[in-house]
C-alpha cells in the first residue's frame, strides 16, 4: 500500500522538486524492510520511523519539521495517484501560495475510482464535520448540483488524508493540535488557518482526483472521546447559527442526502 | 392484565434485541478489524482464543451509564434551551424528583425565556410534557423537546447537539458525571434531591457518584435546605455557590375523607427495591406494634403502595397488609386523605415526598432520622421523627396513634409545605438564573 503511493507520486509529481518523507509509526520490522527496500531507487525519500503511541497530529507535525520543503503535502500511505490525478499537484500548489490561502484539498475517490470521498469538509447542522458529497458517484455530483466537483471552491476544510499548505503558515498557528489524537485536528487546522486569515480550499483542476482506498485502513478504529471534545470546541467557532456551514451552508437537493 | 404482559414481553424482546444487536456489531468490528490486520500483514495482539476486550467495551457493558456523550453542532437556528437530562422518560414516573426535575427545568426556562429539552439519557418513552406541566399550573409558552439519546453509536458514544447558550441540568450522578465531560461554556445545574452515594455499597458506582460532587462546575440546586446543610456536612462546599429549595405538595385540600371509615387506616411507604426504603424494618415496626398490643388489630386495616410487586403480608397479629402497588396521582391523593397513620422511613438525608403530602392531608407520619434530618416538624406537626431500627418506629406508630383527628387536621392547616410549585421555586431559580 505505501509503496504503491510512493510509487504513484513519482508517476505523476509536480513540476517543482519534492522531498518524500514516509514516517513509519510501528510498523513491523518485515514491513518496514520492505518499504525501505522498495523506495531505494528514489534518492530524494526517505524513511523515518516515529515510534510512539499513535497520534496523527504529533506524527504529523513531527514530519513536518524534518521536511526542508517550503511546501508541504501531507498524504495518507493509503493514497495513490493516478492517470487522472496528472497535474493535480501543480494546481494545488499554485493555489497554496496564493496570499491569502491556507490549507488546500483535492477530490478523493474511493478505490474503486467512482465515488467521492472527499471533496472539501463542511460543518453540518446538528451534527459534525462532514466529507461533502461522501459516497456520491462522481458522475452524479460533478456537475449540475449546488456545489459542482468540478470547480475551484473556498471550504470550511480539508481533509488531511491529502492536505497542501505552506510551512510558514503551518508554522504560524502552531501546526496540527496534538490534543487531538484520530481525527478532527484537520478540521481544527484549517479553521485555525482561517482564523490567521488564509482560508481553505478545494482545488478541482477540472475532477482531478486521487485514490483514497480509506475502507481498507479506517475499519476497527476507535475515535478517542477527546477528539469529539476538541472538535466540537473547534467547530463551533467556525460554525454559522443561522446557515450552517459558512462556505458550503444546506441546500435541499433531489437525491442528495449529504447537501 | 393480559395486554400488559404482552407489551411486557415485547420490551423484553426487544431490550435482548437491542443487546444482541450491540454484541453482534461489536463482533462485526472485531472479525472486520482482524480482516483488515490480516490484509495490511499486521499481526494480531490476540493471543490464541483469548478475547481482548477494549475498556471503552467493557465500561459500556458494566457501566451504561456513564457512556459519555459526543457534542455535536446545534441544528441552525435552534434557541437556546434548557436541557434537562434524566436516566429515565416514562410519563408513569412523572412523580417524586422526576416531576420535581422537569417543574425545575421548565421554571428555569421560563425565567431565561428559552426552550426546554428532557432528555432520556438511558431509557426513553413518550410523554406529554407540557400536560404535566399545565397539571401542576405551570403554563410553559416555549418549545418542549423530548429525545432520546439511549442509543450508543458505532464508537460506544451517545449523540446530543449542543447550543453554547444552552443551559443543561442533571439530578441523577450518572448524568452529571457525563455532563461535567461536555466542553459546556456555562456551569450546568445539579438538582440534588439526594446523597446519592449512599445508594451503593463501597463500589466504583459509589466512587464516581461521589465524584461528580467534587467538581466545581456546576451549580447546585438542593431540593430541601436539609439537602443542601447534608452536601455541607459532607465537606462538599462547591454546593455555597448554588442554593436550596422546599418543595410544593399538590391536592392538600383533601382532609375531609377520614371520618367515615369503619377501621381506622394505617399506610406504608413501600419500596423493598430501594434499600434505603427500610422497607423490613418497617413490616417489622409494623409487626411488633400490633403484636405488643400497641395498636389494637382489630381497629386498623393497613396498606402499602410505592411498588407493583409486593405480595399481601400477613402479620403475626393477623391482619394483612394490602398492597395498592404503584397507583396514578390521582388514585394516590384520594387515597392518602383516608389514611389516619402512615409509616415512611426512608434512610436519607431529606424528608421523601409521601412524608410530605400525607402530614399535609392530616395524617400522622412517622419518618425516619439520618443524620442532619432529626426533627420534621417544623415543616408539619404531624411528621414523627423516629431512630431507624423498627422498634423506634413500632413506638413512634403507637405515638402517632394518639394523635386526635382534630390536631392532625390542625397541624395540617398550619403545615410549613408548600403548596404551589412557581412559589416554592421563584426565589431558588431567580438565583441560578442570575449565577449562570
Amino acid at each position: 500500500m505505501t509503496l504503491d503511493c510512493v510509487n504513484s507520486l513519482y508517476s505523476y509529481p509536480p513540476e517543482n522538486n519534492i522531498e518524500v518523507l514516509l514516517i513509519s509509526n510501528n510498523s513491523s520490522k518485515e514491513e518496514l524492510q520492505k518499504v525501505v527496500h522498495g523506495v531505494d531507487r528514489y534518492s530524494n525519500t526517505k524513511v523515518l520511523e516515529y515510534n510512539n503511541p499513535f497520534n496523527f497530529q504529533k506524527i504529523n507535525n513531527w514530519g513536518a519539521e524534518q521536511a526542508t520543503g517550503r511546501i508541504l503535502l501531507f498524504l495518507n500511505n493509503d493514497t495513490e495517484l493516478v492517470k487522472q490525478s496528472r497535474g493535480l499537484l501543480d494546481d494545488m500548489i499554485k493555489k497554496a501560495i496564493e496570499e491569502e490561502v491556507g490549507a488546500v484539498g483535492c477530490l478523493l475517490l474511493y478505490g474503486d475510482a467512482r465515488h467521492v470521498q472527499h471533496a472539501g469538509v463542511r460543518l453540518v447542522s446538528g451534527g459534525g464535520a462532514e466529507h461533502l458529497y461522501i459516497h456520491r458517484t462522481l458522475d452524479d455530483v460533478k456537475e449540475g448540483v449546488a456545489y459542482p466537483l468540478v470547480k475551484d471552491r473556498r471550504v470550511t476544510a480539508v481533509t488531511a488524508a491529502a492536505l497542501m499548505v505552506e510551512k510558514s503558515k503551518f508554522k504560524k498557528v502552531g501546526g496540527f493540535d496534538e490534543e487531538f489524537i484520530v481525527c478532527g485536528g484537520d478540521v481544527d487546522l484549517c479553521i485555525r488557518l482561517n482564523d490567521k486569515g488564509y482560508g481553505a480550499w478545494y482545488v478541482s483542476g477540472g475532477c482531478k482526483y486521487i485514490l483514497h482506498k480509506e475502507s481498507t485502513t479506517r475499519s476497527g478504529s476507535k475515535i478517542p472521546y477527546i477528539d469529539y471534545l476538541k472538535s466540537y470546541e473547534s467547530y463551533i467557532n467556525a460554525y454559522d447559527f443561522k446557515t450552517g456551514d459558512k462556505f458550503l451552508p444546506f441546500k435541499h437537493e433531489r437525491g442528495s442526502i449529504n447537501v | 392484565m393480559y395486554k400488559k404482559l404482552i407489551v411486557r414481553a415485547v420490551r423484553k424482546s426487544a431490550h435482548l434485541s437491542h443487546k444482541s444487536s450491540l454484541k453482534l456489531s461489536r463482533y462485526s468490528k472485531r472479525v472486520e478489524h482482524r480482516a483488515t490486520q490480516i490484509i495490511s500483514g499486521q499481526k494480531s495482539l490476540n493471543v490464541g482464543a483469548q478475547r481482548t476486550t477494549s475498556i471503552d467495551e467493557l465500561l459500556l457493558e458494566n457501566l451504561p451509564q456513564i457512556t459519555p456523550i459526543k457534542p455535536m453542532l446545534p441544528a441552525t437556528g435552534r434557541k437556546p434551551t434548557v436541557t434537562l437530562l434524566l436516566p429515565t422518560v416514562n410519563k408513569n414516573l412523572f412523580f417524586g424528583g422526576v416531576a420535581t426535575a422537569i417543574i425545575s427545568a421548565s421554571l428555569l426556562a421560563k425565567q431565561k425565556n428559552f426552550n426546554l429539552r428532557v432528555v432520556a439519557t438511558f431509557k426513553g418513552g413518550h410523554a406529554d410534557i407540557k400536560s404535566f406541566l399545565a397539571g401542576n399550573g405551570i403554563v410553559f409558552n416555549g418549545e418542549i423537546e423530548l429525545l432520546n439519546i439511549s442509543v450508543v453509536d458505532n464508537f460506544n458514544h451517545r449523540e446530543l447537539d449542543i447550543h453554547p447558550e444552552d443551559i443543561y441540568m442533571a439530578s441523577a450522578w450518572p448524568d452529571a458525571y457525563v455532563l461535567e465531560l461536555l466542553p459546556l461554556k456555562r456551569k450546568f445545574v445539579y438538582l440534588m434531591q439526594d446523597y446519592e452515594p449512599i445508594f451503593f455499597s463501597n463500589s466504583d458506582e459509589r466512587v464516581l457518584a461521589e465524584y461528580t460532587y467534587a467538581n466545581d462546575n456546576y451549580v447546585a440546586l438542593c431540593n430541601t435546605k436539609l439537602m443542601y446543610d447534608h452536601m455541607l456536612f459532607m465537606g462538599h462546599d462547591n454546593v455555597k455557590e448554588g442554593t436550596w429549595f422546599e418543595p410544593a405538595v399538590s391536592h392538600q385540600d383533601k382532609t375531609s375523607n377520614k371520618l367515615n371509615k369503619n377501621k381506622k387506616r394505617m399506610f406504608v411507604y413501600a419500596r423493598p427495591r430501594v434499600k434505603r426504603n427500610l422497607y423490613y424494618n418497617a413490616l417489622m415496626a409494623i409487626d411488633d406494634v400490633f403484636a405488643s398490643g400497641g395498636l389494637n388489630p382489630d381497629e386498623w386495616e393497613v396498606f402499602a403502595a410505592g411498588q407493583d410487586d409486593v405480595p399481601e403480608i400477613k402479620l403475626s397479629s393477623g391482619i394483612t397488609i394490602k398492597n395498592l402497588g404503584k397507583m396514578s396521582m390521582g388514585e394516590y391523593y384520594d387515597f392518602t386523605s383516608t389514611v389516619d397513620i402512615a409509616l415512611t422511613p426512608m434512610m436519607a438525608p431529606h424528608p421523601n415526598y409521601p412524608t410530605l403530602e400525607l402530614a399535609s392531608v392530616g395524617a400522622a407520619v412517622v419518618t425516619t432520622k439520618y443524620n442532619l434530618k432529626q426533627d420534621l416538624s417544623g415543616y408539619s406537626k404531624n411528621i414523627i421523627t423516629t431512630e431507624p431500627d423498627y422498634k423506634s418506629m413500632s413506638l413512634g406508630l403507637i405515638q402517632a396513634s394518639k394523635m386526635n383527628e382534630k390536631t392532625k387536621l390542625k397541624n395540617a392547616s398550619t403545615a410549613n409545605i408548600n403548596k404551589n410549585w412557581i412559589e416554592a421555586l421563584k426565589g431558588p431559580i431567580d438565583k441560578i438564573s442570575k449565577i449562570i
